[in-house]
């Protein structure tokens, strides 16, 4: 599955990731990895995420809660399904990755949305959802895909 | 009179065991919340009211030092810290795997192979293997962190399962020769009786059994090698 959007503004980054949630694309035990450069909305396309748990699924609305996690490596949003947001920039292997407490979420019972899930190869499910974020300006290409 | 809890794994118990005695006075259990931190406190004041001690009676701190959860192990070595600092009392580590392990010796004959083990993600698994002489446990081998296959290849003979690992493992391995224990779970008073026989140290020698090393200790192992 790949699916292709356009986004004018970081609302209608969000909007297209809350979509994702309201037609099941991303659902509860689902991994998104996410990539993109500083700035592409990384941190836009989650808050969308939880908006979207909300609309969908009701429970409290986290959205406003939603902030980067770079320098906290993972932010945990416990809405009616649990979001942990992760940005995996500074882990450098199997321990660290430990350190950071990840391994005690239910991975079956939340979505988590992480960045520089490639410097974790090893922790991403085959399963995985892919969200690239890439463009110049205001506009942005949300690529989503899934196998 | 020992105070013993475990929060290393899925489940999060506490117990007041006498020592003298070989009875446990009082002990919570409680499993599926996922809230250690909330929990574990007031378990152990339910414990110590229900078997009308206080902080002041106690003289041993038993508490799973790992391995399991990383959250886990922080929240009962640093609750076991803070305890012992402010009563002054000395603490046992014990390794969650013996505890877990103690848990089906009641229910176990001699010879018999207990196998500890806890999910570490991925088909690998926090393990121990124990086997019953004299009506008590001998290690086979030191806490680990392996796959499956590799447990499989390590441990012989019938094997009974414990820990909130076995139903994952049995479903793995799949193999006839490993029977789940009825009851999975670690349970503090065994984290007492390991207590027992284990060594008594200050608060500052407690220390938590990741298996691991963090980024900023491996770094300083580095530069202290070079």
């Amino acid at each position: 599955m790949e699916k292709r959007f356009i986004s004018n503004s970081p609302k209608e980054t969000a909007d297209i990731a809350a979509s994702l949630v309201s037609d099941k694309t991303v659902k509860k035990g689902d991994f998104v990895a996410l990539t993109g450069d500083l700035g592409a909305g990384k941190t836009a396309f989650v808050r969308g995420l939880v908006a979207g748990i909300f609309c969908t699924y009701g429970g409290k609305d986290k959205t406003d809660e939603v902030l980067s996690p770079t320098f906290s490596i993972m932010n945990i949003y416990e809405s009616a399904v649990p979001v942990w947001h992760c940005d995996f920039y500074r882990i450098r292997g199997e321990d660290d990755l430990y350190m950071t407490g990840f391994y005690d979420c239910d991975e079956n019972e939340v979505i988590v949305a992480a960045e520089w899930s490639e410097n974790i190869p090893f922790a991403v499910p085959k399963s995985a959802v892919f969200v690239n974020i890439c463009g110049s300006g205001t506009v942005r290409e949300i690529t989503v895909s899934k196998k | 009179m020992i105070l013993g809890f475990d929060s290393a794994g899925k489940s999060v118990s506490a117990a007041v065991y006498d020592e003298k005695n070989n009875i446990c006075l009082a002990k919570r259990f409680n499993i599926g919340t996922g809230t250690h931190s909330v929990t574990l406190l007031p378990m152990i004041d339910g414990v110590l009211s229900e078997s009308s001690l206080k902080m002041s009676d106690i003289s041993l701190i038993a508490v799973t030092v790992g391995p399991g959860s990383f959250t886990g192990v922080r929240i009962g070595v640093s609750l076991a810290k803070g305890l012992a600092i402010s009563s002054d009392i000395p603490v046992c580590a014990v390794s969650s795997m013996e505890a877990a392990a103690l848990g089906v010796l009641s229910c176990a004959s001699d010879g018999d192979v207990i196998l500890s083990v806890s999910d570490a993600r991925r088909e690998r698994f926090y393990n121990a293997a124990f086997t019953v002489k004299n009506g008590s446990l001998a290690r086979l081998y030191d806490d680990c962190v392996l796959h499956y296959t590799d447990i499989c290849n390590k441990v012989y003979g019938n094997v009974i399962i414990i820990g909130d690992g076995a139903e994952l493992f049995i479903s793995l391995a799949d193999n006839a020769r490993f029977s789940k224990a009825e009851n999975i779970f670690t349970d503090a008073e065994n984290v007492c009786k390991a207590a027992k026989k284990g060594e008594k140290t200050s608060s500052d020698k407690l220390l938590p059994v990741y298996l691991g090393l963090s980024q900023a200790e491996r770094e300083l192992k580095e530069k202290s090698a070079k």
